[in-house]
């Protein structure tokens, strides 16, 4: 076994300490040398420091992109984070406009002078403006879940596939962001195509 | 160093989270809120046209188009079992790949620099069909990615 063994060995040059400390020797002896031709010779040190100079300007170039970059992305986070704390707190003001709104409906419906409330709703339609918080209009499109989610389906072979036929909840987007999908049932003409 | 992304991987809604600044940080959907707070539902469909959607659209969509929507295809991974959408069969892993390269797409975004590793997780009581399920879609992402890039290789 232990023959075996030793024949699958991979024989190794072994460099002893002796070696090691006349080669460092031989660098070091061949460096102070280089350094002593240069600054014997102007023109070579000057070479030497032309290319440390255009070593640091590209350095000097990388870390200028570097902190341009960063300090842009550091200005789109700012803006994300402030929109997004935006919207969500747009999202909840929303559902509170929303029980105004079936609040209005109930008020009407029994015939009480709603005017104080029509005010209240107008200073809140105003602040949503003010925040760029636009209603997302539905009724009569073509169904697109990146703005409506359906919730019902009826069946009209009036209307093309997909058209939104009712707005159930009002949807509302902010700088181009979904803040609130719309929730809308839409029409199929699925049984026309069975009964064909 | 590229940052590296958490996945739970989950049958109704996934989540991504990410360390940022010493801290860990939800990744959130691109559609913004959805019903799940800031994850991404676990919802692949494919429209009429073979167009793919993927987590919170595919879910609003559900209701119009059930027969082309997976949900919870979760609870098939490591099985034998196919979803077949439009003359396609689908394994779980690649109905998984799909949920996975949308997380990435919008970790991505969120976090501003390329994802390269991820973490994903299963539940303990996944046996190792289902662990090698869950890596195999890990993996189908990476296949994904690659020819993705050779496609776009072959455009330049």
């Amino acid at each position: 076994m232990s023959e075996e063994n030793n024949s699958d060995e991979i024989p190794v040059e072994v460099i002893s300490d002796e070696k090691i400390e006349t080669n460092n020797s031989e660098e070091e002896s061949k460096h102070t040398d280089n350094l002593e031709q240069i600054s014997d010779d102007p023109i070579k040190l000057l070479e030497l420091e032309k290319q440390k100079v255009s070593q640091y300007e590209e350095k000097l170039k990388h870390v200028l992109a570097d902190f341009q970059n960063l300090s842009r992305k550091t200005q789109s986070d700012i803006e994300n984070g402030v929109n997004s704390k935006i919207n969500e707190f747009m999202l909840d003001f929303i559902k509170i406009y929303d029980d105004f709104i079936r609040a209005k409906e109930v008020i009407s419906e029994s015939k009480i002078n709603a005017d104080g409330l029509n005010s209240i709703l107008k200073n809140m339609e105003s602040l949503m403006q003010k925040y760029n918080v636009t209603p997302i209009e539905a009724l009569g499109e073509i169904f697109d879940p990146n703005y409506h989610e359906a919730i019902s389906i009826i069946s009209d072979s009036t209307l093309d596939d997909n058209t939104i036929t009712k707005e159930i909840r009002k949807g509302y987007i902010s700088h181009e962001r979904i803040i609130r999908p719309t929730l809308v049932e839409i029409s199929k003409k699925e049984d026309n195509d069975k009964n064909d | 160093m590229t940052k590296i992304i958490g996945i739970d991987l989950g049958t109704s809604n996934s989540a991504a989270a990410v360390v940022m600044g010493g801290k860990p940080t939800i990744i959130p959907a691109a559609e913004g809120a959805t019903v799940g707070g800031k994850a991404f539902p676990s919802v692949v469909a494919f429209g009429k046209d073979g167009e793919l959607l993927v987590g919170e659209p595919a879910r609003r969509q559900a209701v119009t188009n059930p027969d082309n929507t997976i949900v919870a295809a979760k609870r098939k991974m490591g099985s034998d079992e196919t979803f077949k959408i439009l003359d396609k069969q689908y394994k779980p892993q690649q109905i998984s790949a799909f949920i996975l390269q949308k997380i990435k797409k919008d970790a991505e975004a969120f976090v501003g620099e390329p994802i390269e590793k991820v973490v994903i997780t299963v539940p303990a009581y996944f046996d190792d069909n289902q662990r090698q399920a869950t890596k195999d879609a890990g993996l189908l992402l990476v296949l994904m990615l690659l020819e993705l890039l050779m496609n776009q290789l072959l455009h330049l």
